[in-house]
């Protein structure tokens, strides 16, 4: 995996029109091929600064650097960057706007300026992605919530980007949706070598799908870095407003209160089980002893 | 189920929707001008037979539609009979109202009759397009005889958009019926005065987002998409055209011959 920065922000800092300060002098370097958390409670500044790596938010004072260069905010230059940065957006029903599956996702491609061939082609190979086939010819509003956010996802991944941004892909969806689409995502990513940000709340889901996370809070980052490094910086991640994986917290548990002494330590059920099955090892050598 | 749905349905959904355009649309101008109640019969049977029978509707789906517009029919027709005068010789059936007499006569009958047979074959007219072809389709249909592109992806927009307000005020209203709004009459001004705006609100904020997701997807000011490759039947235009002349041939009897 290359480790060098897809895409980076300098002393971004971004301030709505009413003074509510979004962005405030954010650093943060993304690293390409990786899958990042981006963490934070409610109002700390994750959907402004995916709205910034898409060139939609223009910042007041610092910059977004892709692939090391400035972005460039020309008309031809945002047109570039939306193509190589993709968003998703929270609520799909406020992406979707034509009146069916095969349409929507045409359209950024359409955009794009190819081809029709070209375009047909890779609607049908996006559908295909997605598992929409069938629905080609549904209009919009007969779909499900997962449905609609699929084809959201679908219309996306059509233009080919090599950054995608998520913002709460598993929200409103039942848990074999959520652990589907995350999984999906990830199988994705390590095919296509992708750059994927995920602005989440899913606190669960970071430790199981997630290579690196970012904890954000009042438009500032704590801290970013490797997921295993998650349980070290918890105190962080509790001051944002946040939460360990209820996996981690119960090792947590064990070992500060209950006196437990485990090697190691554990966010995911498999992690965990590994730690118990040399607890129990250990317990069955001194038992024949 | 909406008539949306039944268009979605339809076994006729895939035959050209300008095909079906030209099926509908001159009857119904036949009709207008014909003004025969025969004639008018005659379109409502064939565009019944060819939305239940061709398109697959089933007859109480259909006969529950058109008892939509019924209620405006019955009353609209009912106003056309009943005339005024002074003289109660006029009448078929009357009543004496102060100095004049209020009744029905017999020319009075005969008009409310064409108008309502009349109405009946245009409705008729107009639900095999609607039973037949999703709006989508039909939007395309405009698109490709050049009416202007601003207006077509605003009719298509509107439709969309019109599902998504209509879901989100019945989600308000129950919100607001669950809270013991719309128990009396002052109440149910003032939740339905609340619900208004707070769709307005919300449709500005919808409208913002849709603006920001299409940027996002580089949306420069004119809606770009690619329909379906089309597998749309073409049905034999030959056959059409004989079916219209016949039709245009019985239009011509009827107003001439006055059949009725």
């Amino acid at each position: 995996m290359s480790s060098s920065s897809m895409l980076k922000t300098e002393g971004l800092r971004f301030v709505w029109p009413d003074g509510t300060v979004a962005l405030d002098g954010v650093e943060l370097p993304i690293l390409a091929g990786q899958v990042t958390a981006l963490l934070g409670g409610n109002g700390a500044g994750k959907s402004s600064l995916l709205l910034s790596f898409n060139g939609i938010l223009r910042p007041c004072s610092g910059r977004v650097l892709l692939r090391g260069q400035p972005l460039d905010y020309s008309t031809r230059g945002l047109k570039n960057l939306r193509q190589e940065v993709g968003i998703v957006f929270q609520n799909p029903d406020a992406q979707l706007f034509a009146s069916s599956v095969y349409e929507d996702i045409s359209f950024g491609l359409c955009n794009l300026g190819l081809p029709e061939s070209v375009v047909r082609c890779r609607v049908e190979a996006a559908m295909e992605l997605v598992g929409l086939t069938k629905l080609v010819r549904k209009p919009l509003h007969h779909l499900s919530f997962g449905q609609k956010k699929r084809v959201a996802l679908g219309g996306v991944l059509a233009m080919e980007p090599s950054v995608l941004l998520l913002d709460e892909p598993t929200a409103g969806l039942d848990p074999k949706g959520a652990d589907g689409i995350m999984r999906f995502i990830r199988e994705l990513q390590r095919s296509s070598g992708m750059t994927v940000i995920i602005a989440t709340h899913d606190i669960e889901m970071v430790p199981l799908f997630c290579d690196r996370f970012c904890v954000m809070d009042r438009g500032r980052v704590l801290f970013e870095g490797e997921i295993a490094s998650m349980f070290e910086h918890r105190d962080l991640i509790r001051k944002a407003g946040l939460r360990l994986s209820r996996i981690a917290h119960l090792i947590e548990i064990l070992t500060t209160k209950d006196g437990f002494d485990l090697h190691g330590t554990a966010m995911t059920i498999s992690e965990a089980r590994k730690i118990l099955k040399l607890m129990k090892e250990k317990w069955e050598i001194n038992g024949t002893e | 189920m909406t008539l949306d749905e039944h268009a979605a349905r339809s076994r006729l959904r895939d035959v050209a929707p300008g095909f079906k355009l030209l099926y509908a649309l001159p009857p119904m101008a036949m009709v207008l001008w014909a003004d025969s109640v025969l004639f008018s019969l005659l379109v409502f049977a064939l565009m019944s037979a060819a939305l239940m029978l061709k398109g697959g509707a089933r007859p109480t789906d259909y006969l529950r539609w058109l008892l939509l517009p019924a209620g405006f029919l019955v009353i609209g027709t009912a106003a056309a009979a009943v005339d005024a005068s002074a003289s109660p010789e006029a009448f078929v059936v009357s009543a004496p109202v102060g100095g004049a007499s209020i009744g029905i006569t017999s020319a009075g009958v005969e008009m409310a009759a064409h108008l309502c047979f009349r109405a009946l074959a245009l409705v008729s007219c107009l639900y095999f397009i609607a039973f037949t072809t999703p709006v989508a389709d039909l939007g395309r249909a405009m698109a490709s005889v050049g009416l202007p592109p601003l207006l077509v992806e605003m009719t298509l927009l509107v439709y969309r958009f019109v599902f998504l307000l209509f879901g989100t005020a019945s989600e308000m209203a129950t919100a607001q019926r669950s809270r013991l709004g719309y128990t009396g009459a002052a109440s149910s001004y003032r939740a339905l005065s609340a619900l208004a705006s707070n769709l307005f609100v919300f449709s500005a904020r919808r409208a913002e987002e849709l603006y920001v997701a299409m940027e996002c997807r580089g949306y420069d000011g004119s809606i770009r998409v690619l329909a379906p490759s089309s597998e749309a039947r073409q049905q034999s235009l030959a056959g059409l055209a004989l079916l219209e002349a016949a039709l245009l041939s019985a239009a011509i009897a009827t107003h001439s011959g006055r059949l009725f």
